[in-house]
């Protein structure tokens, strides 16, 4: 009988059915992959499972932990089984944790509830699960508070509030989404671990395809609140059944078509970044007085041809959004210049940096939080012709603004809505669109396409490709598959640094820096995932082999 | 995860709005009819009808000159809404330029304008009153200075905070890349999005002005006779609450149903504008 066991479970919000008759087993010491994009359901299993849905939801079906029904269960006796016999990893571990209470006291809380401990005795066990997941007692005392500690470690505090009673079963919802890729790749390797020290039946929910690739044994794949696929990891993405599960392996890999410029003519670059020095004052707690200063970024240079499309990589910290924002004219420099088409932004003013500002435009990676929700789109898109020195007049305003609209692929008409009425991939496009409204020569992408599920994503690159046949393009994004899609050259940034650069592939395929290397190590990729899988079958088939001549031998 | 696009009540369809914008519009409209008619002039005295009870002729009955309490209820009204809305309007004009202010621009004009507002937070509100209407003598118009004053501080601060996230908002962003400046951004953006927290924030000090003004009256520091006021009418019934106690029941009563209506209207919008509401109204 498996760990867990869900028979035809369907679930219902204000009406509308969100799981239709799923069923899956997950076994324990087992990774189950729970794969699908956004609105498939994934996270309502999730919260099903653990008895955490709205209220308004309606259930049916069953759901068994080691042969309890969990459904029929009040929420008095739920509470007792959650934290003891399954946790839950959540994606975003600021937001798990209370930032007013030490670490310590957050694990031994599900310790003291469950087992009525004494707070010494819940401490130590805090202590012991504090140091599986890697935060030993020398460098990680319990007296910690969430703020001390980077995203990563954090994360180690949600997987040890989750593991700390050894239960049967985790959940563990895109506990690695809002984590660089490095880290990454070390709390999967953990959970790993755990899995395989504990026994846990683990529940590995995410829209990331290599990542499941990487650590799960089994997969679903949800679609619209069914399965419609499940079995074995490399079985299923070897050879899948689904059409939608094709499209979707399709898209995870998805390369846009577009002439590369690997010989870009040596004309003037249309922008120059020539050792840009950014500095923050360093606030202090104890002191009143500010002592020294943060490099944020220290003594950049970069150049873009016109054409050309390059990437910016480094993981969260390094500088890479102060760069940003110094290119974008919106912060003070210390030292260096930035000129585009051979002006230059810093010291211009007046008329001269409105037409300078006007070259360079930007589209940022929250398609939520990129549009005033009260403006129509319209007034959004136009809101950059404030650059002009003469705005159109009101019909030419209205035209120009449609034109743009069907360059990016949307109607005319979608000018008279509302951005709330439009979803992420729509309003990515309209971000886009505020960009070109200004006929920049070059569009800054701030992680642009990461807030995207897969298919989305390749929609939203090939129309890049195809406007950047125009236009140069900085692609500023940690995710190394994006940049190369799409970029013929690339600087690798870290610690306010460029530590290398160079034509994309060249870089990513033999990197001479060794942060280079990490990250192009911990990137999870479908293919070298798969390969991996293979040489490890492999090599297992040759060690039984090898145990069985030798016992015969013997 | 799919997002729920139901279960967000209507405004209209809350309860709590609905009794408070009733309240509200019966305060509002008394207040405007007394401007053209009350059953009798609230400043006639009628030495020989003083102390009735409720009546078919005087409703509410009369106090102790013979004036129709009825009448002064309603001219009571005009003077409460016209106090209370001349305070928040002066908190409104003051406080919310000063808090966009602070907000859009950080560093020493966010240290003064907050510190100046802790400085005036930190005086007692009712103390500063007395000493206007002692230095300036008492009346309607210094009561309104008086409560006035108090809200700035109150507007700048919600103003501010509510401000602060929203510069952290890319829209934002957006516009600075658009080369707007500092003011354009905070009327265009900033302040329409504050609407919401602003009309809630209103209404509350709207009910507190009422009730200011009911109490620098009470002590007399208020609307001065002829002029009717809750608050004076109050502090006059209170020697002959035993003799008749209707006279301080009814303005008692009307200064708690407007300050109630008042609150549950400000808590219905508020219900309406929560982000969490919202989270679910936009897919």
């Amino acid at each position: 009988m498996s760990l867990l066991q869900i028979r035809d479970l369907c679930v219902g919000v204000g009406g509308r059915p969100v799981l239709k008759s799923l069923s899956l087993d997950v076994e324990a010491g087992e990774i189950l992959g729970l794969v699908g994009e956004s609105g498939s359901g994934k996270s309502m299993t999730a919260l099903a499972i653990m008895g955490l849905l709205p209220q308004r939801a309606s259930v049916s079906g069953s759901i068994r932990l080691a042969g309890i029904e969990l459904t029929a269960m009040r929420e008095a006796e739920l509470c007792s089984v959650r934290g003891r016999d399954m946790g839950m990893i959540f994606q975003e571990p600021m937001s798990a944790l209370n930032p007013l209470i030490t670490i310590g006291e957050q694990v031994a809380e599900t310790a003291r509830i469950h087992r009525r401990l004494s707070r010494l005795d819940a401490l130590g066990i805090a202590r012991n699960t504090l140091d599986r997941v890697g935060l030993p007692a020398d460098r990680f005392s319990l007296d910690l508070y969430p703020h001390q500690l980077s995203g990563g470690q954090r994360q180690r505090v949600v997987i040890a509030i989750a593991i700390a009673l050894k239960p049967k079963l985790v959940i563990a919802d895109e506990p690695t989404t809002a984590l660089d890729v490095t880290t990454q790749a070390q709390i999967l390797r953990l959970l790993q671990r755990l899995v395989r020290e504990d026994g846990i039946g683990l529940i590995l929910v995410t829209h990331d395809l290599a990542v499941v690739a990487q650590v799960a044994d089994l997969v679903s794949v949800l679609n619209d609140g069914m399965i419609i696929e499940h079995g074995r990891t490399e079985r299923l993405f070897r050879s899948p059944d689904h059409p939608f599960l094709r499209s979707l392996l399709e898209t995870a890999s998805h390369r846009p078509v577009r002439a590369r410029r690997h010989n870009v003519a040596k004309t003037r670059p249309v922008l120059e970044v020539q050792c840009v020095v950014r500095e923050y004052p360093r606030t202090s707690t104890t002191k009143l007085v500010g002592s020294g200063v943060i490099r944020a970024v220290d003594d950049v240079s970069i150049s873009i041809q016109p054409g050309e499309n390059v990437g910016l990589v480094g993981e969260s910290g390094c500088g890479k959004s102060t760069l940003l924002r110094a290119i974008l004219g919106l912060e003070a420099i210390q030292g260096g210049e930035i000129r585009v088409h051979g002006e230059s932004l810093t010291r211009a003013r007046g008329s001269q940096l409105r037409r300078l500002r006007r070259q360079i435009q930007v589209v940022f990676q929250d398609p939520w939080s990129s549009f005033d929700p009260r403006w129509r789109v319209e007034r959004l898109i136009g809101e950059s012709f404030h650059l002009l020195d003469a705005p159109p007049v009101p019909q030419e305003h209205r035209r120009k603004v449609d034109e743009v609209l069907e360059r990016v692929g949307l109607r005319a008409a979608d000018g008279d809505r509302h951005p709330h009425e439009f979803s992420g991939g729509q309003r990515q496009r309209i971000a886009i669109a505020r960009a070109l409204i200004t006929e920049p020569s070059i569009i800054v992408l701030d992680e642009a396409v990461s807030a995207l599920d897969a298919s989305i994503r390749a929609q939203i690159l090939d129309l890049l490709a195809d406007l950047s046949q125009r236009l140069s393009c900085l692609f500023i994004s940690h995710d190394l598959d994006v940049v190369r899609a799409i970029t013929d050259r690339i600087y690798v940034m870290h610690d306010g640094r460029i530590v290398e650069s160079g034509a994309t592939e060249t870089v990513l395929t033999s990197p001479t820096h060794p942060y280079t290397a990490a990250l192009v190590a911990a990137t999870p990729n479908l293919e070298t995932a798969l390969r991996n899988r293979d040489e490890e079958a492999a090599r297992s088939v040759a060690d039984e082999d090898s145990l069985r001549r030798r016992s015969v031998n013997g | 995860m799919s997002r729920e696009s139901s279960g967000a009540p209507e405004v209209g369809r809350s309860l709590t709005f609905r009794l408070g914008a009733g309240l509200t519009l019966l305060f509002i409209f008394t207040a405007f009819l007394s401007l053209f008619w009350t059953p009798f002039d609230p400043a006639a005295m009628a030495i020989a009808d003083k102390l009735q009870t409720p009546s078919l002729r005087h409703w509410l009955g009369t106090d102790h000159l013979g004036r129709d309490v009825l009448s002064s209820i309603m001219a009571g009204a005009q003077t409460s809404l016209g106090v209370a809305l001349v305070a928040v309007s002066v908190g409104l004009l003051g406080g919310v330029p000063l808090g966009l202010w602070a907000a859009a621009r950080h560093g020493w004009v966010d240290e003064i304008v907050m510190r100046t507002n802790d400085l005036i937070f930190a005086f007692p509100a009712l103390l500063l009153a007395i000493l206007i209407t002692a230095a300036l003598g008492p009346g309607a118009m210094n009561a309104v200075t008086a409560i006035g004053i108090f809200n700035i501080p109150v507007f700048a601060r919600v103003t501010r905070a509510a401000a602060l996230a929203l510069w952290q908002r890319d829209f934002i962003l957006a516009a600075r890349v658009a080369a707007k400046g500092d003011v354009r951004i905070s009327v265009e953006h900033v302040l329409p999005n504050l609407l919401g927290t602003l009309i809630v924030q209103a209404t509350i000090q709207f009910s507190l002005g009422i009730l200011a003004e009911a109490g620098l009256s009470y002590v007399g520091l208020g609307a001065q006779p002829p002029t009717p006021s809750w608050g004076r009418m109050l502090s006059e019934a209170q020697t002959l609450t035993v003799l008749a106690p209707n006279l301080a029941l009814f303005p008692g009563l009307a200064l708690t149903m407007t300050v109630l209506g008042l609150n549950l209207l400000g808590d219905g919008v508020r219900d309406w504008l929560d982000p969490r509401l919202r989270e679910t109204r936009r897919s």
